[in-house]
């Protein structure tokens, strides 16, 4: 056996172990190269420690040593023969200038491991080392079968630690140093590797968010347009004939409420009518609080009948009561000759439809689309009324949002806290319902599957966490990543358990990153490519989708909101609270009643802010 | 919102049978929306029973037919409307000016 066989699988190490004396002899003599080589090592291919990447400066020894035999790139795993011989080439032609860093780097490395290695060891008797050897082997057995417990692991460490010492420590001077300048290249090429995953990790993330981003930002869009469209479409003729009286009509018809504040722009400005719109918008925002203290009770009663019943009622009512006065607004300011009975059957269909998708079953797409529909007749409703109501109300609900969110006795604090006590469901539809006042943007997990795109061999998994200044989430961030957490975690347990031939699964968690708000869990994926890759992986995905969906369900008890949404979403990673959507319509739409311009500026301004909650 | 196709078979049996069903009460966009739902669904997985195919085939049918009948409907009305004058006043939702 020459120092330079290289590739020795368990197998023949078994063999050798059971060899006679002079054959161990031998082996120890290898065993370094063996254990150094072990980034060929088939084997060693599924072992991925849970630990950040870049463990470069504040590692233990062992984990130096570990990072060694087992960092082993993701990607390149099904490659490992090509990357073999690569090693090969690589290491013929070292005489190629390295960068003054990384040589650093390396000098830095070869001292410590040179440190570590020749530290002193026990001195084993033969026995003792077939024992240690088999020990070795066992454990090295079962990480490979990935039944390996972290304690294990652990132990696995330490042993390999210790054998490479003893082996080292045994070796002659020549010996030695060939040793070390082979682990010298190895780290090389693990940093160089490192570099490029980085580098392919990062534009993986940029990707990721930009996806993610227009998926948010798209129906935001839409619901702005459709609002816009709204208010001009009503304004248009407003300013050509009748002279608001629109806008009366919707006021009076929509609130009983705000019977008042109907002002001519004509009427110059006085402070009654300053104090009238701040009257009224504390009316609405009055009743928006009995609302919440109403939902509040009825679910900390566990009414949960009676709330779906408002809630049903509710949206009902929104789409075909407002539906159905802009529709009628429209009819009349167009003059469009329209008949009852269309009339009639296309807002029946229009409204018990919308109720049934949004509360029941039906195609995403068109469940979004009513979402966005309805948040766009909120907020055209929420324009009718006079100037400086609606900027009054605008504030009021952004100071009525941070108290229930933030004080103590806030309701929908206790409401949050009341489900995360009893392992009891907000339901989702309360979710929705109750965002529509509140500026808040709720926490998904985004979870792709490998069919997505199968060139690739990594696929990334991620949940983006996002964070608005005056959100519902705060206080339940931590809780939901801890829960998102576990999440990925169970998956992967159960991904190991079914396929573990064709998927390595990483975790790679930087919870300790800085902004600790958007603490990004990444989860990368790498099938092995077969033959029948395509056929299989696509199988693989659909069984590990139903599986995450079990794998949900039972999780239910303990985080019902986070979990039941998130296998909803395969298309849509974060989820923006409808409260937004009628926020920034509102605004928007206010801004439309006037001039294009307005509009335009003033949708890009609330764009561009949008932009930046999602972002920090 | 569960992705169809991730659907159990008696799942989405049940789905589409209450609202083929469903669709009776005057809502043709149930039925269309029972189509749209399901029918990738069916594309994609060819083993599904015949009692589905049949429930979104015949939503689709449905709602077709719902939505020729609404055409024809409108274009008589919109066309004969002036013919028939005052006699159809009822059926306007806002009398038009002029």
């Amino acid at each position: 056996m020459s120092q330079n066989t290289s590739g020795l699988n368990t197998k023949e190490y078994k063999e050798l172990r059971q060899n006679s004396q002079e054959e161990l002899d031998n082996m120890e003599d290898n065993k370094i190269y063996i254990d150094n080589n072990k980034d060929n090592h088939t084997t060693h291919r599924n072992y991925r420690p849970i630990k950040n990447q870049d463990s470069n400066s504040e590692v233990t020894s062992n984990n130096n040593n570990n990072n060694n035999n087992n960092n082993n790139d993701n990607n390149n795993n099904n490659d490992n023969n090509n990357n073999n011989s690569r090693n090969d080439i690589a290491s013929s032609s070292t005489s190629v200038p390295e960068d003054p860093k990384l040589k650093k780097e390396l000098d830095e490395y070869i001292e410590k491991q040179k440190e570590i290695l020749s530290s002193p060891v026990k001195e084993f008797t033969k026995e003792e080392y077939g024992e240690y050897l088999n020990e070795y082997e066992r454990l090295l057995k079962l990480h490979t079968e990935k039944k390996i417990t972290p304690e294990q692991k652990e132990e696995l460490n330490e042993h390999y630690q210790t054998l490479a010492k003893f082996q080292y420590q045994h070796i002659s001077p020549e010996q030695k140093k060939e040793y070390l300048e082979k682990q010298r290249r190895h780290y090389k090429e693990r940093k160089i590797r490192e570099a490029e995953n980085k580098k392919k990790e990062m534009y993986d993330n940029l990707r990721y968010y930009s996806k993610e981003i227009s998926s948010i930002i798209r129906p935001v869009i839409l619901c702005i347009c459709l609002s816009i469209l709204w208010v001009k479409l009503t304004n248009k003729v407003d300013t050509q004939q009748i002279r608001s009286q629109d806008l009366n009509l919707i006021s009076s018809n929509n609130n009983d409420n705000t019977t008042n504040n109907q002002e001519n722009d004509s009427e110059s400005f006085d402070i009654w009518k300053l104090l009238n719109s701040f009257a009224n918008a504390g009316i609405i925002i009055g009743n928006i609080i009995i609302a919440t203290f109403v939902i509040l009770c009825l679910f900390k009663y566990n009414h949960t009948k009676i709330l779906y019943g408002l809630f049903i009622f509710t949206v009902f009512m929104l789409i075909g009561i407002f539906g159905y006065n802009l529709l009628y607004v429209l009819i009349d300011t167009y003059n469009i000759p329209m008949d009852w009975f269309t009339l009639t059957i296309f807002m029946l269909n229009l409204s018990v439809v919308g109720v049934i998708v949004i509360f029941w079953k039906g195609p995403p797409r068109i469940q979004q689309g009513y979402l966005v529909l309805m948040s766009s007749l909120m907020a055209f409703s929420l324009t009718g009324f006079a100037d400086y109501t609606t900027w009054f109300l605008l504030a009021l609900l952004a100071c009525w949002d941070l108290i229930a969110v933030l004080c103590p006795f806030g309701p929908l604090k206790m409401l949050v806290e009341h489900s995360d006590s009893n392992n009891q469901m907000i339901p989702q539809a309360l979710i929705y319902s109750t965002m529509v006042w509140m500026m808040a943007q709720d926490v998904r997990i985004k979870i792709k599957d490998n069919n997505e795109n199968n060139e690739n061999n990594e696929n990334m998994l991620k949940n983006g966490l996002t964070h608005n200044p005056s959100t519902l989430f705060d206080e339940c961030e931590a809780s939901s990543s801890c829960s998102t957490k576990e999440l990925i975690d169970s998956k992967q347990k159960k991904l190991n358990e079914k396929n573990n031939e064709n998927y390595n699964i990483k975790i790679n968690d930087d919870e300790d990153s800085d902004i600790s708000n958007s603490s990004d869990q990444i989860n990368e994926i790498s099938s092995e490519k077969g033959d029948n890759l395509e056929r299989k992986s696509l199988t693989n995905s659909r069984r590990s989708s139903r599986r995450s969906h079990r794998n949900d369900h039972d999780n239910n008890n303990n985080r019902e909101t986070q979990d039941s949404n998130s296998d909803d979403e395969d298309e849509e990673g974060l989820k923006l609270g409808l409260g937004d959507f009628v926020f920034y319509s509102v605004l928007i739409a206010r801004a439309a009643m006037h001039d294009w311009l307005t509009t335009f500026s003033c949708a890009i301004a609330v764009l561009t802010g949008l932009t930046l909650t999602i972002f920090y | 919102m569960v992705k169809a196709k991730n659907m159990s078979e008696e799942e989405i049996l049940s789905i589409s049978k209450k609202m083929f069903y469903g669709g009776f009460a005057f809502l043709p966009w149930l039925w269309l929306v029972n189509w749209i739902y399901f029918n990738p669904v069916l594309k994609q997985r060819p083993g599904l029973s015949k009692k589905i195919h049949f429930y979104v085939k015949w939503s689709f049918v449905g709602a077709s037919i719902w939505i020729v009948v609404l055409a024809i409907w409108i274009i008589v009305f919109q066309t004969n409307r002036t013919k028939w004058g005052h006699k159809i006043d009822f059926l306007y939702v806002t009398i038009p000016r002029g």
